[in-house]
C-alpha cells in the first residue's frame, strides 16, 4: 500500500515538473515574442523614409500666371 | 490667374521647409513657348530665365519633350554644361547611337534610392526645324525602357518615368515592362483629379502652362512592397456623395421632364455608384510594411507669394508678360 502511494506520489512531482517547464517554456517565448515584434515594428517605422516630388509638365516656356 | 515661375519657387521653398525631403522635377516641354508669333530672341531669354529658376530650385530631373527641342540642341547642351539635369533614355545621336544627354537620375534620398528615367515620343513635332530634327535620333519609347528597367532595378528603390509621351504610348510602355512605380506624364496637358492606373503604375499629370504643380509624397517602408494610395478611399467616398447628390437632384426635378430620359440618367448614376461602392468595398486597407503614397494638384494661386529673386530676374530681363 505504502508502495503504491509512493508511486502515485512520485508520478505527480513529475507531472508538477513538466507543467513547470511547459509554463516557463510559454513564458520565455511569450517575452521573446514581445521583443521580437517590438524590434520588427520599430525596424519597419525606423526605416520608413518620407518624401515629397513636385512635378511640372507642358510649362511652354510660361514665366507668369495664366487665366484660369 | 494660376501659375508663375516665382510662385512655383515659393511653393518649393516653402516645402523645403517643412520636415521632408524634396525632389523636383519636369516632364518635359518646359523651356519653349511654340505660339505663333513668338519671337525667337525673346524666346531664348525666357528658356534662359526658366532653366537659372529650375537651378535656384535644385531640380532633381528634367526629361527633354519634343517643344524643348524646338528651342535647338545648342541651347539644351549648353544649358546641360552648366549643371541644368538634362535626361532622356530615347534621345540618342543619329552615328553613334549615344544617348544625347544623361539616360537617366539615381537620386538618394536618406536610406532610398529613387531613379528618373526620360522618354520622348518618337513622332518628330512639326515645329522642330529640320536642320535641328537631322541632329538626333528618337528611339522605341517601350524597348528604351526595358533597357533602362533591366539597368535600375536592384539599383533604384522605386523606379520613376518622366514622360513626354502622350497618354496612350504611357499606357502600352507600362504594359509591356513591369517595375515602373510612377508615370509623371501629362503631354496632352489635360486635367485629372486622381491617378489615372495602368496595372500597378498610376499615371500623375500636372495640367499646362506651371498653373498647377503635382506633389507626389511617398513613404518608402520596403522596397519589394506595392504603393498604397492612401487618398482612394476618401476619393471614392466623396465621388459617391456626390452621385447621391445628383440623384437627389434629379428626383426633385423628375415631374418636369420626360420620365423615360429621368429613368435612363437615374440607371447610369446608380451603374457607376455600384461600380464606384465595389470598388470600394475591394480597396481594403493597406498592411503596415506597404509603400504609401498621396498625390494632389496644388494650384499655383495668389496665395502664394511670388519669389522676389525669381521677379527680379524677370523684371531685369525687360519681360512683362509671356
Amino acid at each position: 500500500m505504502k508502495n503504491n502511494e509512493y508511486v502515485i506520489s512520485e508520478i505527480q512531482d513529475k507531472i508538477r515538473a513538466v507543467r513547470r517547464h511547459i509554463r516557463n517554456i510559454i513564458m520565455v517565448s511569450g517575452v521573446f515574442l514581445f521583443f521580437l515584434q517590438s524590434y520588427m515594428l520599430t525596424d519597419i517605422y525606423a526605416e520608413t523614409v518620407q518624401l515629397t516630388i513636385i512635378h511640372s509638365n507642358n510649362i511652354n516656356g510660361r514665366l507668369f500666371p495664366c487665366p484660369t | 490667374m494660376l501659375g508663375g515661375q516665382a510662385r512655383r519657387v515659393s511653393l518649393v521653398e516653402k516645402l523645403k521647409d517643412e520636415e521632408r525631403p524634396v525632389l523636383v522635377v519636369d516632364s518635359g516641354n518646359l523651356f519653349t513657348d511654340v505660339r505663333e508669333g513668338v519671337d525667337h530672341q525673346r524666346s531664348l531669354t525666357k528658356a534662359q530665365l526658366i532653366s537659372r529658376v529650375c537651378k535656384r530650385m535644385g531640380v532633381a530631373a528634367i526629361n527633354v519633350g519634343a517643344l524643348d527641342l524646338v528651342q535647338g540642341l545648342t541651347f539644351l547642351r549648353s544649358e546641360a554644361s552648366r549643371g541644368i539635369p538634362l535626361i532622356s533614355s530615347n534621345l540618342v545621336d543619329p552615328t553613334s547611337r549615344s544617348p544625347i544627354f544623361r539616360p537617366y537620375i539615381i537620386k538618394k534620398v536618406n536610406k532610398s534610392t529613387i531613379a528618373f528615367f526620360g522618354l520622348l515620343s518618337p513622332a518628330i513635332n512639326p515645329a522642330i526645324p529640320k536642320s535641328e530634327s537631322e541632329k538626333f535620333l528618337v528611339q522605341d519609347p517601350a524597348e528604351t525602357a526595358r533597357t533602362m528597367i533591366n539597368k535600375l532595378r536592384g539599383r533604384a528603390d522605386v523606379i520613376v518615368l518622366l514622360s513626354a509621351l502622350d497618354q496612350y504610348s504611357e499606357r502600352e510602355v507600362v504594359k509591356a515592362v513591369s517595375g515602373i512605380h510612377f508615370v509623371l506624364g501629362g503631354n496632352e496637358g489635360g486635367y485629372i483629379q486622381s491617378p489615372i492606373w495602368e496595372r500597378q503604375t498610376p499615371i500623375l499629370e500636372s495640367y499646362r502652362n506651371g498653373m498647377y504643380a503635382g506633389k507626389l509624397q511617398l513613404s518608402l517602408v520596403n522596397a519589394s512592397s506595392p504603393f498604397w494610395d492612401e487618398g482612394r478611399e476618401d476619393r471614392l467616398k466623396r465621388q459617391i456623395q456626390e452621385l447621391d447628390i445628383r440623384l437627389g437632384n434629379i428626383e426633385k426635378i423628375r415631374g418636369n421632364y420626360h420620365k423615360k430620359s429621368m429613368d435612363t440618367a437615374v440607371e447610369n448614376i446608380n451603374k457607376q455608384k455600384t461600380a464606384l461602392l465595389d470598388e470600394l468595398k475591394n480597396s481594403g486597407a493597406s498592411h503596415p510594411g506597404d509603400n504609401r503614397f498621396s498625390w494632389a494638384l496644388v494650384p499655383l494661386d495668389s496665395s502664394l507669394p511670388e519669389d522676389k529673386v525669381v521677379s527680379g530676374w524677370i523684371r531685369k530681363a525687360g519681360i512683362e508678360r509671356d
